[in-house]
């Protein structure tokens, strides 16, 4: 300030010596500043020159990953995932010697013989399509090749390296990469957003259980089939299967019968597996204790129908035993007591009466009888008149025969059982029914001994039912199941096996029910997915196990003696 | 009162013409090091490439069915039965039976007492 003042005061009078002196010192100033310009500047450049970590980070590169996210299996295996691949097309005009470079495509594009490349690539166009899909790893083998005119566009595509494993569980993504089918269709915005999603199946158990379903399908000249294993306390599915299947990469060209998913969107009439049920109502409703007597050997009649057992009682069960030996007439009469309001309660609580909550698009609608009239609470009681997904009843089974708590089914990885609690039995009841389940596979009068698996305690019902067709039932066409919980004393799982229109066969003495062909399938798999689900064999002989399968069987324990072993 | 010296002043000025080719040089530098940048973040996006197509083939070779086809072929496996699996604590209770001469056969008979 007293510089800059005094410069201003010396311009209107000065002599020489102090001009002198004025002069030298502006010069001064002038230096200073641009000495300090100078080393700002020199400052600035020497700090560039150190410290080019900050200016890199400027740089770092922001790989978006706005790819879609992949699907895994709950173990972390890849399911479904998204991989580069190249288009690869050819420039007619570009090419020099089609015939050579026909010669050399075709060492390296083996789906296409040597003439078809040579039409396609002599063709008056600028743009020859060669291959849609090509892997980096072809793709670079083609231009090692070096011939002119050939080009490539890299493109994303999904890619489900598992084939048919759970293909109608993953569905398919159209060309835009939008979730079209499954859970690719059902998960799509989280799919999108380029998160990764771990599903509940378990790839393994998934292996078997398709290769068992399948190979049994092929033993009974069958048309198709389905299998589900589900754990009762989180209600994940572990492994679902619907066969005829098909090649998840290829989900475009495949025909409407091997796409459609006969676990969760099949309507059927699933039969005595609904005994399992009509019994637990019996029991929770405290109309009927599972000593009580019922009478199967007088003829019943509803309407113009008379409900019939396949194998005709000598004696009177009590309901216990109805649901062992399976008797339609002791369901029937069971369920005739209880009436419809308390059939339809437990019904609409086990989730019959709309579509299960699964994680996917493709899901049935139950087909529940408009009027409900005692005619329809007698045959459903033995499952009929009633169509539903093997989802529902498999879930249905969890419920009923696991804790009596609700089961509902998921696809999705949880990590802990679900938090909402709907008691529908209780846990005596669903005790009970164990026993009883346990008994229709190891008791001689049971219908699933085939099903029997030392240590696993295997618990289960069969059911076999005409196919409906036209107005009346097929006689021919049967759908059979199976659906189990193991182990007995303390359920862990459940599986369910269904085959669709089994042909009886020698090996089966010409029988093609639920007993010989669904439930030795489900046997089958269990022996094999038991280890691997950590569920570890006892010894049914202990006491304590004994004591938790214990049951009053009169009519059965006399035959039992007579079969001499039980 | 400052007065600069001509010594000063040429000093000043020989900074003044280094700093010139020292910006000049850093610029360079920072050229070369963006170039090298974008070089690294395409090999990092070809990197991610091999990467997912090389998890999708090893998904593809390790997918259980044909992992079941190979061991058939390969090993000598068979799945578990559920007399060759006892709980940890058992383990004392095995016991070999005294009365088969066969070696072999005694090993495939051992049992939990």
């Amino acid at each position: 300030m007293n510089v800059l003042s005094r410069l201003i005061r010396l311009i209107s009078d000065m002599p020489a010596a102090e001009a002198r002196r004025v002069a030298a010192s502006r010069l001064g100033v002038v230096r200073i500043v641009a000495l300090c310009c100078f080393c700002a500047i020199g400052l600035r450049v020497g700090w560039l020159a150190i410290d080019l970590s900050s200016e890199a980070k400027a740089y770092t590169p922001t790989i978006k990953q706005s790819v879609r996210g992949d699907i895994l299996d709950r173990n972390g295996q890849v399911m479904a995932t998204t991989v580069p691949v190249f288009e690869l097309y050819a420039d007619p005009q570009e090419i020099l010697d089609p015939r050579e470079a026909a010669a050399k495509l075709a060492t390296v594009l083996t789906d296409m013989d040597e003439e078809t490349i040579y039409k396609r690539i002599t063709r008056d166009t600028r743009y020859a399509e060669l291959a849609w899909r090509l892997s980096p790893k072809k793709y670079a083998d083609v231009l090692r090749l070096g011939v002119a005119g050939i080009h490539g566009r890299r493109k994303l595509t999904r890619a489900y390296p598992n084939a048919t494993a759970a293909a109608h569980v993953l569905g398919g993504v159209n060309k835009d990469g939008q979730g079209i089918a499954g859970i690719e269709h059902h998960q799509n915005t989280l799919l999108a957003s380029g998160t990764d999603l771990t599903l509940s199946i378990d790839l393994n158990i998934q292996a078997i259980l398709r290769e068992e379903i399948s190979s049994q399908i092929d033993l009974f000249e069958a048309i198709g089939g389905a299998g589900i294993i589900q754990d009762i306390e989180t209600g994940e599915i572990i492994a679902m299967v619907s066969l005829p299947d098909y090649n998840a990469n290829h989900m475009g060209y495949i025909a409407d019968d091997h796409r459609f998913n006969r676990a969760t969107k099949g309507l059927y009439e699933l039969g005595s597996t609904f005994k399992v049920m009509n019994t637990a109502m019996a029991l929770e409703s405290g109309i009927f204790a599972e000593t009580d007597m019922i009478d199967v050997i007088s003829t019943l009649r509803v309407g113009r129908h008379i409900i019939d057992d396949y194998h005709p009682e000598k004696a009177n069960l009590n309901v216990a035993e109805v649901l062992i030996v399976s008797s339609n007439k002791g369901s029937a009469r069971i369920a005739d007591k209880l009436g419809a309001d308390i059939q339809k309660h437990f019904l609409n609580e086990l989730g019959f009466f709309e579509k299960t909550a699964l994680e996917l698009p493709e899901l049935g609608m139950p087909l529940i009888p408009s009027r409900w009239g005692r005619a329809e609470i007698m045959t459903i009681s033995y499952g009929h008149g009633i169509s539903v997904t093997p989802v529902h009843l498999t879930s249905a089974i969890a419920t009923t025969a696991g804790s009596g708590l609700l089961v509902t089914p998921t696809l999705i990885k949880q990590s802990q059982p679900a938090e909402i609690n709907v008691q529908v039995f209780s846990p005596q009841t669903a005790a009970k029914i164990r026993a009883m389940m346990r008994r229709v596979v190891s008791h001689p009068r049971g219908t699933a001994n085939k099903a029997d698996v030392n240590g696993y305690l295997v618990a289960g019902k069969t059911g076999t039912s005409e196919k409906i067709s036209g107005n009346g039932y097929d006689t021919k066409a049967n759908i059979t199941s199976f659906v189990s919980v193991f182990p007995a004393n303390d359920p862990k799982y459940v599986v369910f096996t269904m085959i669709d229109e089994p042909k009886g066969q020698k090996h089966s003495y010409n029988f093609a029910t639920a007993g010989w062909v669904a439930a030795p399938v489900a046997g089958r798999i269990i022996k094999r997915v038991a280890p691997m689900l950590g569920v570890h064999p006892i010894d049914e002989n202990m006491p304590e196990i004994r004591q938790s399968l214990m049951l009053n069987l009169p009519e059965l324990e006399k035959e039992g003696a007579k079969h001499a072993s039980f | 009162m400052i007065v600069f010296s001509l010594r000063a002043t040429i000093i000043l000025t020989l900074i003044t013409i280094m700093l010139g080719p020292l910006v000049y040089l850093s610029g360079i530098r920072k050229d070369t090091h963006e170039s090298e940048l974008l070089q690294i973040e395409a090999s990092i996006a070809e990197t991610r490439d091999s990467i997912t197509v090389l998890k999708a083939e090893w998904a593809y070779l390790s997918r259980p069915d044909r992992i079941l086809q190979l061991s058939e072929r390969f090993l000598d496996v068979k799945p578990l039965d559920p007399h060759q699996i006892i709980p940890v604590n058992e383990l004392n209770k095995i016991t070999k039976p005294q009365t088969s001469n066969n070696i072999e056969e005694a090993n495939l008979t051992w049992r939990i007492e």
